[in-house]
């Protein structure tokens, strides 16, 4: 009983307190959003990329995700901030400079997220990268979209020729010389460093978000007291969060520079033809910052070097194929190439099928269709989400008199935008739906291209 | 009492103490920064030393078109060559862009771009570039900036033509382009010939020179056969200077290549060569090259270094066998791989350049070699039913006719993939300079060739080269029997001499075209140089500063008295009570302190300038010798202040103190109210300076017509029927009010922009008085925004964003004013230090009208641009963080004030949605921005901060700096202020759906603000610990005052201020305007206007009628549809979206003036760009109308069917 009147006493005092002034109920307003933001962030997802699932996609239902192994130690930190957040003022019933110190780390943490993502995930963020490029590769203003419009509206598309591919999978771009030679003109590599990319914003999830927004308004709460706003506290955050971050930022840019001086060892001694020790400066730069390995050209370059070395890897198989593509020899090249889409490494399957959609793109613009067919599907099985690639297919219906073809990869575009943040895929959609709208015309079915049309209008 | 005095004195003595040891701390850590700042800047000149910019006189006269001044002039000369050219090249300097045609083909070029793009931006010759750094920020939507151009002319580009002549008749032709009306060039050159003879090139009066091709233009004016008896001869005129700067080392250009094929002795086709020669030089070399011709991928070494060159091409011949981590690096990762229109079936084939792309100048074969006899296969496939009936077999589907031919798989030829084509089999002739390589004895050259297996033909190469001493003497290059080779395979292969086939070039013989890949880059050498002159100036310091310190201290403890004596002022009497060690500490300090601001801000102003033409100045060293001799002078003045001041001379002291006070009051003083009036002006006659002379930009037209329409009809309607401007409503009707007596004028329209423009100045004024209390700051920050050259340019324009920045700033002066603690008046000086009033309130003047009138004044940034409403978290933020509360009845009465500013935003918003948001028929390719959540793109988090061109980095610097000392202030408004500007950038790229400076414009003023006061906060602080105001006044005032010069000068010269008043006299846009007014002087009954999108506005205002708006590609934003056609929302235009539209529209038989916007369609010279869309569209217009008139990238064209020409394109449907 007596415990029942304390609760209400003290209930009734937070609420007095709380209706005391327009601050103090801002105040509660942010901290209970804050508390419910983290919440949030622990249940949603912080990243994730669609990908096909191990044994193949035959439809948009069988498009998986993949996350980073680090969310859920992010998930968990965040965890057991929020809680300590809630036991530091639970208790002296008001926030702590132990509550701020806290809020600053959850801060710190959430922005080291993209990181950890990024540069320490290879697969995932070489995914994320790849599909982020063929968006661009789509939407900029020399891509398929733009340089197309002109024949938007004709049924045949007897003039739509696709666009190749972009010329290389690359998630960080190396420093060139050396921490002296850092200019403003790298600020953007800076931030890549660092994992800020667009490819990261792109599949960037509600949980992050969520976790940014929480930490920073529990931050905020957390720097007043009795809705006055405390000013040597918020020196005190400002001061810690900043060397938090700076800290970070040292460590995390010390990486590529790192890997840099392995890598300009690594050529030197392959120009001294010392093939052993520069693959082994090679594998050391990829073992300090593990996403260079998911570079086209280092899977280039590795390939080189182990055929100086004689030895019969993925990666000379594949520089063969490319060799022998690059020499005209197209049959034995796509034989040697498309034997790699199964290969157990995936930048060596991702650079295959690269390659298999590269064959596919020329045969489509030369006309043999039923080849670029069969080796788009090729590539649709272990990529389903790959934009460039679904809005090909469209392409290759209309040209095929698909129509089926044509709306099942619009259903294919929706499934894999879904999983996107940026808003520019309305544009691949309104496109998805005038290439049905022309498909629709094809089968004489009026109601079916008003209703393309519409939706084309307002994807 | 006695004892309480030796406690007293005690105490003093522990303060004294204390004193004397934060003062010998700081000159430590001040002999460190200033060590650091000065080794930095000394290795930095050091550096120039080995720039390779040398001078170069232009000994020809400047030429320009005969008549008029014009902004583009076409120059050509005809000529026969009796024989084979073994030689020909061209040095031009163009004011301020050209192209260089040699037999319709494009050879070199210097295009024009914004002057907010990098230096050489446009310039073809790769290897000629100085520095390949990408911009800090690249370009989004830029809004360009009050400047002038770079100063091209400054740089003579090199053009090689052997390639591209022929015996007999040959044409050079060159186009020039300015922005200003007067295109001028100067050029001088030769062409060798095998027999000997030499013909010199060189501007003069025997050129034919018009501004624009008139009349009919049946055949490309560029080309040799082209009919030019009208032309006019070229007028010799002043150029901008007649000498200029070279990059390369012009043997390079000027000399033939000499070269011998040399081949290992006994190696097979496919094994790996490296050739080698010592080089014996016996004097320091000033400049150098190599040139080299190979048939494999090769790497070059020059003892022992690898050249490599500053690049952004992706791996190549002279790559070697490595890819991986080196320039590559910078490709951007969604760069596709170039269109080819051989290889997509494109209807202009051979046709990517208006010359054949394909054709092969050796085999004088012009004609394109993938021409559809040579490969049928891809054009026959196209089936059309209408003009290929019978192709579709009735039995087949529509679907099944378009598949697979049966045709046999010819496998036409594939591009390769770019990432890993890396050919190496190809060859090429390449160039370098290598001055930075060489030194004084023997040196080593070696090119190591790279193993092709399978290959059936040996590798050779041939080298040539040379090196010219610092008396311009050459050093010649070894003969080609002096080269050895191994075969590199073999670990210890023994060298032979190498066999001599003979030279590489003889009569008869053709070279590819040289690539000058640039100067080879030698990293190391600031690497060894920084180190080195850190540890020279710290060594000079680190024994100097004791010295002098030990020297005043002797002095000081009378141990070394009759030095003292020597002193001329040794009689006066000394009136300093501190001891002698200790001021000379001060003074050490407070030289080292000047030195290092000086040093600093030259540092900061050197990054700033780096992507213009002012880096030059930087190169070659000028710039540097004069920081040097600033600083010193700097220090020296301040050595002398401070010891005279120490002295006493007699009335000196008196005298400096009256001018300190004076100093001090000034801010009190009538002088200061004249001065501030005068700074206004400044900004108004900056803003209102030939108002009328910029043409409109596209966005300033349609806000144009928006007023012109509400001037007319109460509304901002537009052509096309129930279409309305959709934004901004209190901006368009608010210039409109003030236009409507003026009847539209454009003054009118542009002046209330520069009067809003004014107002922020005097409001910025206002807040750093009372704001950030020092009326220093407010007229130092009033000053800044007057001369900014964005917020100039801003200022005039027709448009809503310096409406918006007035009342933001506004918002946030109403904000502290209402929310935040300060009582008005309380101001300070930055050279006094000491707030008139308390620096802490502890009782603050929130007083409840300026709440509410914060609430309406932004209300009104709302409705001036809706973007603003961004701001509104930011409000929410400064509300919780700074302001107190007044009890529930001042807190509903604004609440209940908020939920009308709401409502009036919602139905602003209703309104849009309902009358003015026009439905479009299809999704824009391009995203238009709104008020939305997203997150991309988070470099521009930083963009304010660094401005294009790297305007912004200077005050940045100070903003950073002076952030953590804001905290001495106790300002909450300094505060609020960093809130605002941090909260603003975040929820502006949040919640603003597109990347772009011009839409965190409203912050400037913000920005500017801390900027002025960091750099306060910084001078002052270090000025105080030697010198306390209170007790150094005169030292005080006067270090901080020049401390506070220099970076202020630093800040205004990283402004580029000295390109301001050039840009009055030129067309800073593109000239839309003029193109279309003389097309309506030109027009005839009948005739029709087609134009770019989406300037179909200015056809509509200036040339009364746009019939036809050409949307290549098309974007629906523009669109509508009325009556089942699409036509122009702004123009009223029926839309040509397609080239088939285009010669529909031709096909009607009237007269079409084709009105294009060159950088529309990415092209500015004869190349199109093929990778966009509209070069087909721009190929068809080429061939087909009559160029008529140009404009700075404006091009009009004429189609009169009467004209009787007409060039079909071969698969028209």
């Amino acid at each position: 009983m007596s415990i029942a009147r304390t609760l209400l006493a003290e209930i009734q005092r937070f609420v007095v307190s709380a209706f005391s002034s327009l601050n103090q109920l801002l105040f509660i307003g942010a901290a209970l959003a804050g508390t419910g933001a983290l919440t949030l962030s622990l249940k949603k997802s912080w990243f994730t990329v669609p990908v096909a699932p191990q044994w193949g996609a035959n439809s948009p239902a069988d498009i998986v995700g993949i996350k980073p192994g680090c969310m859920t130690v992010f998930q968990a930190v965040m965890a057991i901030g929020l809680m300590a957040m809630i036991l530091s003022w639970l208790w002296k019933r008001h926030w702590t400079i132990v509550s701020t110190l806290i809020a600053s780390i959850l801060c710190s943490v959430t922005l080291a997220f993209p990181y950890f993502v990024m540069l320490r995930s290879p697969v995932v963020s070489a995914e994320a990268s790849w599909l982020q490029s063929q968006h661009d590769n789509l939407l900029w203003l020399g891509g398929d979209i733009h340089n197309n419009a002109e024949f938007a509206h004709r049924g045949w598309k007897s003039k739509t020729y696709l666009i190749d591919l972009p010329q290389q999978l690359s998630v960080v771009r190396l420093p060139s010389w050396s921490p002296w030679e850092m200019g403003l003109d790298r600020c953007e590599d800076l931030l890549l460093w660092l994992g800020y990319s667009n490819a990261f914003c792109n599949f960037v999830g509600m949980g992050w978000v969520m976790a940014m927004i929480g930490s920073s308004l529990l931050l905020l709460c957390s720097l007043q007291r009795d809705g006055i706003f405390e000013f040597g506290r918020a020196g005190l955050a400002l001061s810690f969060f900043t060397a938090c971050v700076v800290l970070a930022a040292g460590v995390g840019w010390s990486l590529p520079f790192r890997a840099s001086q392995h890598i300009n060892r690594s050529a030197e001694l392959s120009s001294q033809r010392q093939f052993a020790e520069s693959l082994a400066q090679l594998q050391k730069a990829v073992s300090l910052l593990p996403v260079l390995a998911q570079d086209t050209y280092y899977i280039a370059q590795r390939g080189t070097l182990e055929k100086e070395l004689g030895q019969q890897t993925d990666y000379t198989r594949l520089r063969d194929g490319i060799k022998l593509e690059r020499d005209g020899r197209y049959d034995q090249a796509y034989s040697a190439i498309s034997s790699l889409v199964e290969s157990d490494n995936p930048a060596i399957r991702r650079e295959a099928l690269r390659g298999v959609m590269r064959f596919a793109i020329q045969d489509y613009n030369s006309a043999r269709f039923e080849l670029s067919h069969d080796r788009f599907w090729v590539v649709i099985r272990h990529q389903p989400c790959n934009m460039k690639l679904l809005y090909l297919m469209q392409l290759q219906g209309i040209r095929e008199g698909r129509p089926e073809l044509v709306n099942s990869m619009r259903d294919w575009i929706y499934e894999a935008t879904n999983r996107m943040a940026f808003g520019t895929k309305v544009i691949l959609r309104s496109a998805a739906n005038q290439h049905c709208a022309i498909a629709a015309g094809m089968e004489s079915n009026a109601q079916a291209i008003s209703d393309a049309q519409d939706k084309a209008k307002r994807p | 009492m006695n004892a309480l005095s030796s406690k007293h004195d005690s105490t003093d003595e522990i303060r004294q103490q204390k004193q004397h040891r934060r003062i010998l701390l700081s000159l430590l850590i001040m002999s460190f920064v200033f060590t650091v700042n000065a080794g930095y800047g000394v290795a930095r000149f050091l550096e120039t030393t080995q720039h390779p910019l040398r001078r170069t006189n232009y000994p020809n006269r400047w030429i320009r078109a005969a008549g008029v001044p014009s902004q583009a002039a076409y120059f050509r000369k005809t000529f026969d060559l009796p024989g084979p050219v073994r030689h020909a090249w061209i040095k031009i300097a163009a004011a301020e862009a050209f192209e260089v045609s040699v037999n319709t083909n494009p050879t070199g070029r210097q295009y024009l771009w914004r002057p907010a793009r990098p230096f050489q931006s446009g310039t073809s010759e790769k290897g000629q570039i100085l520095s390949w750094r990408e911009p800090a920020l690249a370009l989004n939507f830029p809004r360009d900036y009050q400047w002038d151009g770079h100063d091209n002319w400054r740089l003579a580009t090199f053009v090689e033509m052997t390639a591209s002549l022929r015996p007999g008749k040959n044409v050079i032709a060159i186009e020039a382009e300015s922005r200003t009306d007067s295109a001028r060039v100067t050029f001088e050159g030769e062409i060798q010939l095998w027999s000997g003879e030499i013909i010199p090139i060189q501007s003069d009066e025997t050129w034919y020179g018009e501004p624009a091709p008139l009349g009919p233009q049946l055949s490309d004016w560029t080309e040799v056969n082209y009919w030019g008896n009208e032309w006019r001869k070229a007028v010799a005129c002043e150029g901008p200077t007649s000498h200029g700067l070279r990059s390369v080392p012009d043997a390079v250009y000027r000399e033939s290549f000499q070269g011998e094929w040399i081949r290992h002795r006994s190696a097979s086709g496919g094994e790996a060569i490296v050739f080698s020669v010592d080089w014996e030089i016996d004097k320091p070399v000033d400049e150098a090259w190599l040139r080299l011709i190979g048939n494999r991928g090769y790497e070059l070494y020059v003892n022992d270094t690898r050249v490599r060159v500053s690049s952004v091409k992706p791996p190549d011949l002279d790559n070697g066998d490595w890819i991986f981590g080196r320039a590559a690096s910078f490709d951007p990762t969604t760069k596709p791989e170039l269109l080819d229109p051989d290889e997509i079936g494109s209807t202009f084939v051979g046709k990517q350049f208006e010359t054949p792309r394909k054709a092969d100048a050796q085999l004088e074969l012009f004609n394109a070699p993938f021409a559809p006899a040579n490969t049928p296969f891809r054009y026959k496939r196209v089936t059309h039913r209408v003009q290929e009936a019978g192709v579709i077999e009735p039995i087949q589907t529509l679907g099944e006719s378009r598949r697979t031919p049966a045709s046999p798989d010819l496998f036409p030829e594939r591009p390769q993939p770019n990432a890993l084509k890396h050919d190496l089999s190809s060859g090429g002739y390449l160039a370098y300079s290598i001055g930075k390589l060489l030194g004084v004895g023997m040196n080593r050259i070696e090119m190591r060739c790279l193993a092709k297996p399978g290959a059936n033909w040996p590798t050779q190469m041939a080298m040539d080269g040379g090196a010219l001493d610092s008396s311009g003497k050459k050093i010649e290059f070894p003969q080609a029997y002096s080269w050895m080779a191994r075969k590199s395979t073999e670990p210890e292969a023994e060298s032979l001499p190498v066999s001599v086939i003979g030279p590489a070039y003889s009569p008869g013989d053709r070279l590819p075209s040289m690539q000058y890949r640039g100067v080879a880059l030698n990293s190391s050498t600031f690497r060894t140089l920084f180190p080195w002159s850190l540890a020279m100036t710290g060594l000079i310091v680190g024994l100097s500063v004791p010295a002098i310190l030990a020297i005043a201290w002797l002095l000081s403890r009378q141990k070394i008295a009759w030095l003292w004596r020597l002193l001329p002022w040794h009689q006066t009497s000394h009136v300093d009570s501190l001891p002698l060690w200790l001021t000379v500490a001060q003074t050490i300090y407070a030289m080292m302190l000047t030195s290092s601001v000086t040093m600093c801000a030259a540092v900061l102003l050197e990054t700033s300038l780096v992507e213009r033409h002012e880096v030059l100045w930087w190169m070659d060293g000028t710039a540097w010798k004069i920081v040097f001799v600033i600083a010193a002078i700097a220090s020296a003045g301040i050595c002398l202040v401070d010891r005279f001041g120490r002295v006493a001379l007699p009335g000196l002291k008196e005298r400096t103190h009256g001018f300190t006070q004076k100093m001090l009051d000034l801010p009190h003083s009538v002088i200061w109210r004249h001065l501030l009036i005068w700074i206004l002006l400044l900004g108004g006659f900056l803003r209102a300076y030939k108002l009328d002379l910029q043409p409109l930009d596209d966005d300033e037209y349609a806000s144009t017509q928006a007023v012109l329409s509400i001037i007319d009809t109460g509304a901002p309607g537009f052509v096309a029927k129930d279409v309305y401007y959709t934004r901004s409503p209190m901006f368009h009707y608010l210039t409109a009010i003030i236009a409507f007596p003026f009847g539209g004028d454009l003054w009118s329209m542009r002046l209330q922009t520069a009067a809003f423009g004014v107002a922020t100045q005097w409001l910025a004024y206002i807040c750093g008085v009372q704001l950030l209390r020092s009326r220093w700051v407010g007229m130092v920050s009033m000053l800044l925004i007057g001369v900014h050259p964005l917020e100039i340019f801003t200022g005039h324009v027709i448009r809503f964003y310096q409406m918006q920045q007035f009342f933001a700033l506004l918002t946030v002066y109403c904000f502290c004013r209402g929310f935040i603690s300060l009582k008005p008046g309380g101001v300070s000086t930055p050279a006094s230090g000491q707030h008139h009033s308390s620096s802490v309130d502890d009782s603050p003047l929130q007083v409840q009208r300026w709440r509410i009138a914060t609430i309406f004044v932004f209300l009104s940034a709302v409705l001036s641009q809706e973007i603003s409403i961004a701001f509104a978290p930011c409000l929410i933020i400064g509300y919780m963080l700074f302001a107190k509360d007044l009890g529930w009845q001042k807190n509903i009465e604004l609440v209940v004030y908020s939920v009308v500013a709401v409502g009036i935003i919602g139905m602003d918003f209703i309104a849009f949605q309902t009358l003015c948001l026009t439905r479009t028929e299809g999704v824009s390719p391009s995203i238009e921005a709104a008020v939305k959540p997203h997150f991309w793109y988070p470099l521009n988090l930083l963009s304010i901060f660094i401005g294009y061109s790297r305007l912004h980095v200077v005050p940045s610097f100070f903003l950073f700096c002076g952030i953590p000392l804001l905290k001495r202030e106790h300002n909450r408004n300094a505060l609020a202020l960093v809130a605002f500007l941090m909260s603003g950038i975040i929820m502006t790229n949040l919640l603003v759906t597109s990347v772009s400076l011009r839409y965190l414009y409203w912050l400037f003023p913000i920005w500017i603000l801390l900027s002025v006061d960091g750099m306060r906060l910084i001078v002052t602080t270090l000025v105080e610990i030697v010198y306390p105001p209170h007790e150094n006044l005169n030292r005080y005032v006067v270090t901080s005052g020049l401390c506070c010069f220099v970076c202020l000068c630093s800040i205004l010269g990283s402004w580029s201020l000295w390109r301001i008043p050039g840009s009055y006299e030129l067309r800073i846009l593109g000239d839309s305007t003029t193109a279309v007014r003389w097309v309506r002087s030109q027009k005839r009954p009948g005739d029709k206007l087609a134009i770019t999108e989406p300037h179909t506005h200015c056809a509509f205002i200036e040339g009364d009628k746009c019939d036809y708006d050409i949307a290549i590609p098309l974007q629906y934003d523009f669109a509508v549809m009325r009556d089942g056609v699409l036509v122009d929302r702004n123009g009223g235009g029926e839309l040509i979206s397609s080239l088939d539209d285009l010669i529909a529209a031709f096909s009607k038989g009237d007269r079409v003036w084709v009105v294009i916007n060159r950088e529309k369609f990415r092209t500015r010279g004869k190349n199109l760009r093929w990778e966009y869309p509209g070069a087909r569209f721009e190929s068809f217009l080429r061939q087909n109308c009559e160029l008529k008139y140009r404009t700075y990238l404006w091009t009009v064209f004429l189609w009169d069917p009467a004209r009787g020409h007409y060039k079909p394109f071969q698969l028209q449907e």
